[in-house]
């Protein structure tokens, strides 16, 4: 599981105590039954159910700290939300993350498209790459990154015991003043689709490594 | 989830994955610290101050002294602290001073790159006078900031070492003499202003070096003779060049060992905390239902007939998220509807999520919703958003501010929403430990007890709470005082302490709250029963408050009987009818100021004046002191009532939806002046939560 519930969590909301606040239970329930055994996100279940393309997905900065997202629905604009049996949600286009929730330091909003546009097309390229997060005082906050959209080498990635594709690496090299992140790319030859990313969320989360699940 | 685990060899490979990672260039800034807590070198302070907002604690301990700080930095140009120190034979013999005292200070000016910055303090200006000091001091950076040079000329006690005439005599001869000599105590609480800046003056100075990201020096000229301590304990001023060492840990806390005057070694830990900087920024509970087109499956099974029933799939799909839904209408294009927010502290957030629900749950053709937002019964603000701009702004790299700029947030005097039959009555109960902290009081600085507390409230209609709230301590030492009141007053406040010892199992309060709308903009409270641990009896309170104004005024009149020392049903002879008219204004930038005037507890009329610093997350620290026509003479000790507060949200801490927080109110001393009776849900804060001023502040968590 990704999302954890932190002890001091519990400690600070008094949880050791009986209440009839359902609230309460909620929160001691998630904590002790850990997501494993909790009762999974209705929406992951039903999109599951209806065999919804799905990414296993893991946290660089948690040891063991993986779910899955299926995807639950897409809007007008092509951007689809992917959630996971631990109530984490990503939003996504065409496999480029552009929003994530759940995750302590969320990405709220994020514009790839020029590195969207460029792993599609195969070029090596400079592009703007920008992300919304929320500071720690509850105001959105928009970071421009200067990137560097370059090929690296081709790479068999394997989707599943049957199905091993054939990609091209790319490499995505972000900087502003602050922050420096380097995002993954495997495009399946071909489809020229995402098959297996590693992308940065934001300082505190780290990144997150997805790989397609045929 | 089988799934998980059966994923795990590829889920390894995916962490295995990690090639290098993000860096972000975050650098802790690290700054000496003096013993007193404040920005400083050792003794001496400097011309620096904190980052804004960063409340620092601080403890410094040294052969028969020790010091417990905190210190605020309000403004960016504004510190405060407030300082608790403990001296043995200060006053001779073998008893010791328990001191408390106040320090300001102002940034008169930032560092440039040629001239350096300069801060003028004031050093125990409210307290007995054992540190009484005033300064000017400026301090200039060197080598990337590694070393920093310090200078500057004090007074007081900063001016007892090499001390010269006052140079500020140049504008009157009254700045030649300080009549109280250092630590006399003089009048207790009091402002001296007549002198600040008077007497011999004495310059200092030190550097501070960082030999490394971890280690820095410092040493210093003081101008502190430290004479009461040389007179009464035994100190040795050998040299007036104090040094010291510090390792710096990673969120900037540090820890000093510090050589003073050639005879003493101390000690000092501090540990600043950053009220703007949450462990979650965004916070770790469950992510938002995600939009979904309009005619999905839950839309088409759109059941007009269940609408005001809890078996309709919108009450359902809305309690999932933590939200209960009160009302709701239909009309046309447009659904209307009332809710109670019972778990995100940001008032923001729970719009964002019932918006989403209803966008899932209605016809297509529901093109615009209306959200009366609650607070104990009463509609607050209703705030009315297109469905096309949620759909449009879901993921929009602008969409907080974009979504805020379309919302449209009106007063909600009357609700417009059918109510759902079954949610009234509503009863809650809850059983929890408790921790009653009494800080500082002048013979003890941590006094507490440990317990259990059982909270049960009944709401049979909107508006109307019956509620109470019992106590059962099991371990503390709050009955341990031996202080008894010597007030001259009526004893309103200073008998905490019979309070404390003749009481067992408590009632804390037990009530019954009517909350209502007077009309626009208005709203009403009444409370009667036992208001709280020593008063009961009958509170009123009307409010004017404009939905999107910073301005609110308020008037409170109460009739309160002291209860008895047992805290159970009986009541003492001693009644008053209080009353204060209030006026509250949100100046913007997270600072909130207050002033209420009216008749207090032991029947003295007068004003008390606050400011708190309010970050957008709900961290708060403020500061109050009052002033009424009793005397400083007849106040007692501290000569009238102040005091500082603070308030740490509990998802500041933990990252999870959970509404409330821990805070306190820390007094130098407790005394009958300047009594204000202590009910609760007063409206003002019941009330702004859900209004525009904090829904902009916090409107960064509606999409989430």
């Amino acid at each position: 599981m990704l999302r954890r519930i932190p002890f001091v969590a519990v400690l600070l909301t008094g949880l050791a105590a009986c209440s009839s606040n359902p609230e309460d239970s909620r929160l001691l329930k998630d904590y002790f039954q850990g997501a494993d055994e909790a009762e999974p996100n209705a929406a992951f279940v039903a999109a599951r159910d209806v065999n919804a393309p799905t990414y296993i997905g893991s946290l660089q900065t948690q040891e063991n700290a993986y779910t899955l997202f299926a995807r639950q629905t897409t809007n007008a604009k092509g951007e689809s939300t992917w959630v996971s049996p631990d109530n984490l949600s990503l939003g996504m286009v065409d496999g480029m993350i552009i929003a994530t929730r759940g995750f302590g330091d969320d990405q709220m909003a994020g514009d790839a498209r020029q590195t969207l546009a460029a792993l599609k097309t195969g070029q090596n390229r400079i592009t703007e790459h920008f992300v919304t997060r929320l500071d720690g005082d509850n105001q959105a906050r928009t970071l421009a990154f200067r990137c560097d959209v370059a090929f690296q080498k081709q790479d068999a990635v394997q989707l599943s015991e049957a199905y091993t594709a054939n990609t091209d690496l790319f490499l995505e090299t972000c900087r502003n003043g602050e922050t420096d992140f380097v995002n993954f790319f495997w495009i399946e030859r071909g489809s020229r689709q995402i098959v297996q990313s590693r992308q940065w969320i934001s300082d505190e989360t780290g990144a997150l490594a997805l790989r397609f699940v045929k | 989830m089988t799934v998980l685990h059966n994923s795990l060899g590829l889920s390894t490979s995916l962490i295995l994955l990690g090639l290098c990672s993000a860096q972000a260039q975050d650098v802790e800034l690290r700054f000496p610290v003096s013993e007193f807590g404040t920005p400083g070198l050792i003794d001496m302070p400097t011309g620096e101050v904190f980052e804004d907002g960063t409340l620092l604690l601080a403890s410094s301990f040294q052969d028969g002294v020790q010091k417990y700080t905190l210190s605020f930095q309000l403004t960016p140009r504004i510190f405060g602290s407030f300082r608790y120190a403990i001296v043995d034979s200060f006053d001779g013999g073998d008893g010791a001073r328990y001191d408390r005292s106040f320090d300001f200070g102002y940034l008169l000016a930032e560092e440039t790159a040629l001239r350096p910055s300069m801060v003028v303090g004031l050093r125990d200006f409210g307290g007995t006078g054992v540190y009484g000091s005033e300064y000017v001091a400026a301090t200039k950076h060197f080598m990337d900031d590694r070393l920093s040079v310090t200078g500057g000329i004090g007074w007081g006690r900063l001016g007892s070492y090499g001390g010269f005439q006052n140079p500020l005599n140049f504008f009157s001869d009254a700045f030649n003499n300080r009549s109280e000599s250092v630590g006399a105590g003089g009048d207790t609480g009091q402002l001296d202003f007549d002198q600040w800046f008077r007497g011999d003056a004495a310059v200092f100075g030190g550097l501070a070096y960082q030999i490394n990201p971890r280690l820095t020096f410092a040493l210093e000229y003081s101008s502190d003779a430290y004479e009461t301590e040389i007179a009464n304990a035994g100190f040795e001023h050998k040299t007036p060049i104090n040094a010291a060492l510090t390792y710096g840990f990673n969120n900037g806390g540090g820890l000093t060992v510090y050589a003073l005057h050639g005879s003493e070694i101390g000690f000092m830990a501090s540990l600043p905390v950053h009220p703007q900087k949450p462990r979650y920024s965004s916070g770790i509970e469950g992510a938002p239902p995600a939009l979904l087109p309009r005619r999905t499956a839950a839309a088409l099974s759109w059941d007009e007939a269940s609408l005001q029933t809890r078996d309709s799939h919108l009450f359902a799909a809305l309690e999932a998220e933590g939200i209960e839904l009160e009302g709701v209408t239909v009309q046309g294009d447009t659904a209307t509807v009332r809710f109670a927010n019972g778990r995100y502290p940001a008032a923001a957030q729970a719009l964002g999520r019932t918006a989403r629900v209803l966008a899932n749950t209605t016809p297509a053709e529901i093109s615009t919703f209306r959200l009366e937002a609650t607070a104990n019964g009463m509609t607050t603000s209703r705030t009315t958003l297109r469905r096309s701009d949620l759909e449009e702004l879901e993921y929009d790299l602008d969409g907080t501010w974009r979504s805020y700029a379309r919302a449209r947030i009106e007063d909600a005097p009357r609700t417009e929403s059918q109510s759902v039959s079954g949610v009234y009555p509503k009863f809650d109960w809850r059983i929890t430990p408790y921790l009653d902290p009494a800080l500082f009081d002048p013979d003890e600085p941590i006094r507490a007890d440990l317990g259990v507390q059982a909270e049960a409230s009944f709401a049979p209609v909107r508006g109307l709470i019956f509620s109470g709230t019992m106590r059962q301590p099991i371990a503390g030492n709050l009955d341990e005082s031996t202080r008894p009141s010597n007030s001259v007053l009526p004893h309103v406040r200073t008998d905490s302490v019979s309070y404390a010892t003749q009481s067992d199992l408590e009632i804390k309060h037990l009530t019954a709250e009517y909350f209502f709308r007077p009309g626009t903009n208005l709203f009403g409270r009444v409370t009667a029963g036992y208001l709280e641990t020593m008063y009961g009896g009958v509170s009123g309170e009307l409010l004017w408050k404009p939905v999107n104004g910073p301005l609110a005024l308020g008037a409170e009149l109460n009739y309160a009987k002291k209860r008895e020392f047992d805290q159970l049903f009986g009541f003492q002879e001693y009644d008053i009818v209080t009353g204060h008219a209030s006026a509250y204004y949100d100046f913007g930038g997270g600072y909130l100021g207050q002033v209420d005037v009216g008749r207090y507890l032991a029947g003295d009329y007068g004003a008390t004046f606050s400011l708190d610093r309010e970050f957008d997350n709900g961290f708060r620290v403020g500061a109050f002191f009052t002033l009424t026509d009793v005397s400083f003479d007849d106040f007692g000790e501290g000569s009238f009532d102040k005091g500082i507060r603070f308030t740490v949200p509990i998802d500041w801490l933990s990252g999870t939806a959970t509404q409330g927080g821990y805070g306190t109110t820390i007094r130098p001393v407790l005394r009958d002046g300047g009594a204000r009776l202590d009910v609760r849900n007063r409206l003002y804060e019941v009330v702004r939560g859900s209004q525009t001023n904090e829904l902009e502040d916090r409107w960064g968590k509606f999409w989430r």
